[in-house]
């Protein structure tokens, strides 16, 4: 259902899961920012945030194949002089009349199946570029630093996006593998919420998360030791028209072992991904539907968690 | 979510022609009937050459299989009849259904551009959708029905 196209090592190991017509563009046309609601927006200065994706779908580049990937990497190799071959994402549209439950297939061509999805990682593997056939991500995530400082959608994320989509866009171009057409956009975050002077178990979580947890936790049977919820609701515009989904995940696991913390430690994974159309043409229309994005999964990750745990992230606004 | 693939010629292990259907491995053995039909008919249809219809008709392209599929796996139900594939001389390709006094015909032009005839209760309606598929879903459901 859900983030892959996000890197957290965790999640492979607990739980990996989960139109609007096309919008041509024809050029690059990015504009850095907009007048947004960052100033009513909650804000942290130690959000428990451990990666951020901001990915673009569009229809399939048939002529975009090993050579065009190794051509396009020389353009972005001086940023991100590492690469990891992945295996293809999923194409993922949002649909409202589409159930979880009902059936999913899909046709494999075996060639098909052999074109890699590229990871591009800069030095200090904070930061990733994502390409394949019919997909452009950005990630920023910190594994591999722990002390690595959030650095805000939009003084960062969101304008980095844009310059190396706007490069992605060129290079597709200028090689003439033909037209980018964006059929869909998400904007996905992973929280990993460490215990503190808040919470210290699992059972703890409606400490963490008081507006879900369920009133058992509170006085009946024994303590809570597994949390595994999946939660969605349709994003719509100012009409009630569908425009996509938020998706919020759940996690409970334990910590990975490090060198400041060796023994492993109950940890809340908390996932919210914002997916659906972009809202108009070309990369404004997926920036307007990344923005949309970004208030909501903002306002719900503030909505649903407690203000001791605010308290802790140092909330400013 | 861990998929299963199966086969169409054994029902076991499942290759159709160069492609191979995959399916959530609960829910397999329930869908296998539309899905072992559909299957079997895009076996058949990717055989079809330039001008099959002597008219000029252009192949069915990759996109627009994978465009039905893609419907297909978003609206079908476990218990939804298999649509009759048809191909259109545009490249394209049409799910139809005729029964229990319904005829409802699907048309993947592009993964978000569905056209749709639908002729049964609550209708006549035709109507191109993009991602709100919920009429279309209804009707598969009225079909479904025992």
């Amino acid at each position: 259902m859900l983030t892959r196209d996000v890197a957290d090592p965790w999640l492979r190991s607990v739980h990996c899961c989960q139109a609007g017509a096309g919008q041509g563009i024809s050029a690059p046309a990015v504009r850095p920012s907009r007048d947004m609601k960052s100033s009513t927006h909650p804000r942290f200065q130690h959000p428990p945030v451990m990666e951020v994706a901001l990915g673009v779908q569009f229809k399939p580049l048939a002529s975009f194949g090993v050579p065009q990937i190794g051509r396009l990497w020389e353009r972005f190799r001086e940023r991100f002089p590492k690469v990891e071959h992945q295996p293809q994402l999923d194409h993922e549209i949002e649909r409202r009349g589409a159930q979880l439950p009902q059936v999913s297939f899909r046709v494999l061509e075996p060639n098909r199946a052999l074109l890699p999805r590229v990871w591009m990682i800069n030095d200090s593997g904070t930061e990733l570029l994502q390409v394949q056939q019919d997909r452009f991500v950005r990630n920023w995530r910190r594994y591999s630093d722990g002390t690595a400082r959030y650095p805000e959608y939009l003084e960062h994320l969101r304008p980095s996006f844009v310059s190396e989509l706007g490069e992605f866009v060129s290079f597709i171009e200028s090689e003439g593998l033909g037209a980018v057409e964006f059929d869909q956009c998400d904007l996905s975050y992973v929280n990993h919420i460490e215990p503190n002077e808040v919470w210290s178990t699992t059972g703890d979580w409606w400490k963490v998360f008081p507006s879900i947890a369920p009133a058992i936790d509170k006085d009946s049977g024994g303590p809570l030791d597994y949390i595994g919820l999946r939660m969605r609701r349709e994003m719509v515009d100012a009409n009630g028209d569908f425009l996509g989904r938020l998706h919020i995940q759940l996690d409970s696991t334990l910590s990975a072992p490090r060198p400041e913390k060796p023994e492993p430690h109950p940890l809340f994974i908390l996932q919210l991904i914002a997916r659906g159309s972009p809202v108009g043409r070309g990369v404004e229309g997926v920036l307007s539907f990344l923005d949309l994005g970004h208030d909501a999964i903002v306002t719900t990750f503030a909505n649903i968690t407690s203000s001791a745990m605010h308290g802790a992230w140092g909330r400013t606004a | 979510m861990m998929l299963l693939a199966y086969d169409i010629a054994n029902t076991a292990s499942c290759q159709v022609g160069e492609w191979r259907a995959q399916t959530p491995a609960p829910l397999w053995r329930e869908a296998s009937a539309w899905i072992s039909s559909v299957a079997a008919q895009f076996s058949q249809i990717q055989k079809l050459q330039p001008n099959w219809d002597s008219y000029g008709a252009m192949p069915i392209t990759r996109r627009a299989v994978d465009a039905m599929i893609e419907l297909l796996g978003s609206v079908m139900n476990p218990n939804a009849p298999a649509p009759t594939l048809v191909p259109s001389a545009r490249g394209h390709l049409q799910a139809e259904w005729h029964m229990k006094g319904i005829d409802l015909e699907v048309e993947a032009i592009d993964p978000t551009h569905i056209e749709v005839d639908y002729r049964g209760p609550g209708g006549p309606w035709s109507e191109t959708l993009g991602v709100d598929l919920v009429r279309l879903v209804a009707a598969i459901n009225k079909l479904s029905a025992p």
